[in-house]
């Protein structure tokens, strides 16, 4: 079976004012479809570089990734969106809701934007999963950060995606919200066969995926 | 000896130096460059230039008429008369007062074998001028040798165009009202009238004798006689109340060097309280862009201001900070606007000055600049202070909640309270300070009934386009959710659009209807040729001639003859007249005199509104139909009567009708229109209009001047088209001035575009993340912003139209005709440029690369 993503001795180097910083060194990393991969180190180890890159948002410097059997080496910014649209969904840290939008039109855009159909009832039944139903025409301004949160988390799985990446899903939520927050996303990916890699500081949360994968230094030590 | 405090116990300040900490926020804050308020300066600086300059432009020509007020009168005092000279009596009074020059203007045919062309005359005495020089062409003999009579044959100096018009050069010989001159010179300046000589018809200077010895002033003509007078110092204090006791109301005219400039500086005033008007309506229209500079400012300050009250900052400190910020900024911005303004005269001159024929007094005028400066820190703080408001009542708890667009409140009481009371005070500072009070209240009304319209407006279309996102599909539902979401574009577009687009469209639209009036309406009823002077023996024979040249003498849509007298109201109603009491807008019936006619039976387009027209064989006592307009202005109605001077003859008539004139139509239309009878006996001259198609208009004038050398014919269609030509060369100035309010708009389009481009990066990115491509992203904005001007610029048009209708309608009392090319001229621009702007923000959000962007926000 393919692997939903593969890094094969990936390289990032970002420009610094105080000169070129090397972010991920050689890494190599594979999630299965439905498999859930924590992954897990500290601070600037590499952990959010690696979901960017896994996703294409960063290109990688050298190496390679293939995301949902796709090389994603040459493809243009274009085709980077096209390969993630509808398929590939990211869950933030500080949420990332659209501020002039509704809770209801924040889990529509994406599905509008991968042609799908029924995007009404899909958004409502995603909103409804993630308890709230009844806060649909709320704007994030109106909405506790770990409502947010669980829009973002709705977004994310509404479109049915192959793959859900979630940086510190939980890392801005008091400790009943995270939990929470982390129940619907496992329970929500694994009930849609979706691979999930989350990026966390948090071990609690990390024990809950099937593996857990651990940086420092840009690089997978465990 | 100095102390230190212990670490850790608290080191509390003196109050002098909490009191000054404000003062160092604000330096150290301002310090740190001017990025993101370019709009808030640029708003506030083009509104202050623009009251700046119209103030300062107005100051220096209206100075440079005051000072040339003598010149163009001609001496200190002008005295004039209609259709006869000076008594030896009324002469020798003038003489006993100074030094007296005599010119006398009439209208007279002057002609060729090959054309014809009426011509303005002057008649002008050895005095002539008694200010300033006569300007004559090149090579020209002194004047008086130019006049002279040589050869039985006197001379005549004219303008340049009337040697185009009929072919002739320097030493020529022409026919001016039946008697031969010669042209010895090119008249180039007359010191007593603006702009070069002819310029709407041409004119000839020729010596009084002349006019006198070929019976031009006989009894009976029509033509006017003034008296400029170099007053002895004893007599200059008291001489317009000295006519007025030695002469009354028996003809003789009064004028000061005052009264020469009187009409031009009015004219002037009318253009400063425009401009005055403009300028605060860019200040309004650009306050929207101040607003939005202020407020997203202080979003970009709110973990500041939150820290600082964290730390122990009162309202008071913040409030203080920011203030003197912005009222820095605001100084600077006004500044900026009145240096510019004050040096608007000096650019005028150097660039077009030699295009513009007032005389001007180039200097910096102060008046003008402080009213600018005041009223732009007026619209400041009217629109600052709320934003300001909301900053400082920002609760510290706002550093832990922090999301896009809701981390201020709402503005306090106070800080509204202070923008009301500011636009109060601009109201205010803006109306007694203009020459026109109630013309600029009305007009700073109408802005600001338009401006809450567009702001009600905006929230309208955000709530609609609320709605229809719910019920909208794909990139059309985000723009509309966008439009109908928090941090909208419709608050900021459609006001400081829709202000600048709905003056715009009022012009254009008024432009269209009063240009399509004079190229086509008018000409399409207006007479091709006015005859005047019509022997009263020969009007037989003059209406065969009009039918030998191809006029249509029988139809009374294309021909109409009648005779024609001037005449003067001198009492209304039994009382002796009180021009004060006149409508302003109705003198002209009762300044000097006004051309009347008697006519039998009643006319077609007589549109009687009230009385009826007399029998077709009337010949009872003097009765007047008058038009409705002149009617109220003098407060007549039927029954009424009507003192009228007639050949010298006072006259009372009694008003049988009041009747409506289509100004623009064919016919009499003439303010008074007596009934026959009376006036027959004294065998007026006739006037003769004709519509004939204008190939056939030359040689019909040429047949009438060369049979009746005195007859004198007016052609109007070619007034109409310099009037056509004048008037699009005015509308161009004024829609370039209107355009500073549309200046101000876009600035502020700006402003909302770069705040856009700033707000939408996560946006962009987040979309990109979904999996959108970036034309889809692009075409997202532009849509979006297409969408916002659109309806700035279908509330624009709206509003403009309505302005426009009653204007057209019942201020030139033109036919309205609906202009749509100018209408969809201006919102396609409004809309296009939105849309690129939109497209713009959409590429300047996709140079990021989404990862940094999301990690950052």
């Amino acid at each position: 079976m393919d692997a939903a993503l593969a890094l094969d001795d990936v390289y990032l180097t970002l420009p610094a004012t105080s000169g070129p910083v090397e972010i991920l060194k050689g890494v190599s990393f594979q999630a299965m479809p439905g498999e859930s991969v924590a992954v897990v180190g500290p601070s600037g180890s590499g952990k959010s570089s690696l979901i960017s890159v896994a996703t294409g948002i960063e290109r990688a410097t050298s190496g390679e990734v293939k995301l949902l059997g796709q090389s994603l080496t040459g493809l243009s910014e274009d085709a980077l969106a096209k390969v993630r649209r509808g398929r590939v969904s990211l869950v933030f840290q500080s949420f990332h809701l659209l501020a002039t939008m509704t809770a209801f039109d924040n889990v529509r855009a994406p599905l509008e934007i991968a042609g799908i159909r029924d995007v009404d009832a899909l958004a409502k039944a995603g909103l409804e999963a993630v308890g709230l139903g009844a806060r649909m025409d709320h704007y994030p301004g109106q909405l506790s950060g770990g409502e947010r949160q669980r829009v973002a988390v709705a977004r994310a799985l509404a479109s049915g995606p192959k793959i859900v990446f979630a940086d510190e899903p939980t890392g801005n939520l008091d400790r009943a919200s995270g939990v929470m927050v982390a129940d619907m996303l496992f329970a929500i990916a694994k009930d849609r066969g979706a691979t999930l890699v989350v990026v966390t500081h948090d071990m609690d949360l990390a024990c809950r995926a099937d593996r857990i994968v651990e940086m420092s230094d840009g690089r997978i030590v465990a | 000896m100095t102390t230190s405090a212990p670490i850790g116990a608290p080191v509390v300040s003196s109050s002098r130096s909490a009191s000054r900490a404000w003062l160092r926020i604000a330096r150290r804050e301002l310090a740190g460059g001017l990025g993101g308020f370019w709009i808030y300066l640029a708003c506030l600086t083009l509104g202050a230039w623009a009251i700046a300059a119209a103030g300062s432009v107005t100051e220096t020509f209206s100075n440079g008429l005051t000072l040339q007020s003598r010149m163009l009168l001609g001496g200190d005092a002008g005295l004039s008369i209609s259709q006869r000279e000076a008594t030896d009596e009324e002469r020798a009074w003038m003489e006993a007062r100074g030094t007296v020059s005599q010119t006398v203007s009439v209208d007279m045919m002057g002609r060729t074998d090959a054309a014809a062309k009426q011509v303005d005359v002057r008649g002008i005495d050895g005095a002539f001028p008694l200010v300033g020089e006569l300007g004559l062409g090149e090579g020209a003999p002194p004047v008086d040798e130019a006049l002279a009579k040589r050869d039985s044959v006197w001379g005549v100096v004219a303008s340049q165009n009337l040697l185009d018009d009929l072919k002739v050069k320097i030493g020529d010989r022409i026919d001016l009202g039946g008697t031969p001159v010669d042209i010895r010179a090119v008249l180039t300046r007359e010191p007593d009238r603006l702009g070069p000589p002819g310029e709407f018809q041409p004119r000839v200077l020729i010596s009084l004798d002349a006019l006198r010895e070929t019976q031009q002033l006989a009894p009976g003509r029509l033509y006017r006689a003034s008296y400029r007078m170099l007053l002895k110092p004893e007599y200059a204090a008291t001489m317009e109340e000295d006519v007025k006791a030695t002469w009354g109301e028996d003809g003789l005219r009064y004028r000061s060097p005052e009264d020469a400039v009187d009409g031009l500086r009015d004219l002037l005033d009318m253009l400063n309280t425009f401009m005055s008007v403009v300028g605060i309506a860019a200040l309004v229209a650009g306050g929207v862009g101040v607003a939005q500079a202020t407020s997203s400012f202080l979003e970009s300050r709110v973990d500041s201001i939150a820290a600082l009250k964290a730390l122990g900052a009162d309202a008071g400190t913040i409030r203080a900070a920011y203030a003197a910020q912005l009222g820095a900024l605001a100084g600077l911005g006004a500044l900026v606007g009145v240096v510019l303004g004050a040096a608007s005269p000096f650019l005028l001159a150097a660039t077009v000055g030699d295009r513009i024929p007032l005389p001007g007094a180039l200097g910096v005028y102060p008046w003008p600049l402080l009213k600018a400066f005041v009223l732009a820190i007026l619209a400041a703080v009217m629109f600052a202070s709320p934003a300001l408001g909301r900053a400082r009542a920002t609760p510290p708890a706002a550093l832990f909640r922090r999301q896009a667009g809701d981390s201020m409140g709402k503005s306090p009481w106070l800080e509204r309270w202070v923008a009301v009371a500011a636009g109060v005070a601009l109201v205010l500072v803006a109306t007694f300070g203009s020459a026109r009070p109630l013309v600029t209240l009305g007009l700073l009304a109408g802005a600001g009934v338009c401006y809450l319209i567009l702001v009600g407006a905006a929230v309208i279309i955000k709530r609609i386009a609320r709605r229809a996102s719910r019920g909208a599909r794909g990139y059309m539902r985000l723009a509309l959710a966008n439009l109908g979401g928090p941090g909208s574009l419709a608050p900021v577009v459609a006001p400081a659009l829709g202000l600048g687009l709905a003056l715009m469209t009022l012009i254009a639209v008024v432009q269209t209807n009063l240009l399509g009036q004079l190229r086509d309406t008018a000409p399409a009823n207006a007479p091709s040729i006015i005859f005047r002077q019509i022997p009263h023996e020969d009007v037989d024979a003059f209406d065969a001639m009009m039918r030998a040249g191809g006029a249509p003498v029988d139809d009374l849509k294309s021909y109409r003859r009648g005779p024609f007298i001037m005449g003067r109201v001198i009492s209304l109603k039994g009382e002796v007249l009180d021009e004060s009491k006149v409508a302003p807008e109705e003198r002209w019936v009762t300044r000097g005199e006004t051309g009347m006619t008697f006519i039998g039976p009643q006319p077609p387009e007589a549109n009687i509104r009230s009385g009826k027209w007399w029998p077709a064989d009337y010949t009872g006592p003097l009765l007047v139909s008058v038009e409705e307009g002149a009617a109220k202005g003098l407060g007549l109605k039927v029954g009424d009567t009507i003192g009228f001077r007639i050949f010298g003859r006072d006259l009372d008539a009694s008003v049988a009708s009041i009747r409506k004139v289509d100004w623009g139509g064919f016919g009499a239309n003439m303010a008074f229109v007596l009934s026959p009878g009376t006036l027959e006996a004294a065998k007026p001259f006739h006037t003769a209009i004709v519509i004939v198609p204008p190939d056939k208009e030359d040689a019909l004038i040429k047949a009438v001047a060369d049979r009746w050398p005195d007859v004198l014919s007016f052609q109007l269609r070619r007034t109409l088209e310099t009037a056509a030509d004048l008037f699009g060369q005015i509308s161009i100035i004024v829609t370039a001035l209107a355009g500073v309010v549309t200046a101000a708009g876009v600035l502020v389009l700006f402003g909302a575009f770069a705040a856009a481009a700033r707000r939408r990066r996560q946006e962009s990115a987040l979309l990109k993340v979904f999996g959108a491509s970036r034309p889809a992203i692009l075409l997202l904005y532009a849509g979006e912003f297409a969408l916002a001007g659109l309806i700035a610029a279908g509330l624009g048009a709206l509003m403009g139209i309505a302005a426009a209708h009653p204007i057209v309608i019942q201020v030139f009392e033109a036919k309205w005709r609906f202009a749509l090319g100018p209408i969809l001229t201006v919102a396609s621009i409004a809309v296009i440029s939105a849309a690129a702007g939109g497209a713009a923000v959409g590429w300047a959000t996709l140079s990021h690369r989404p990862a940094r962007v999301l990690r950052s926000a």
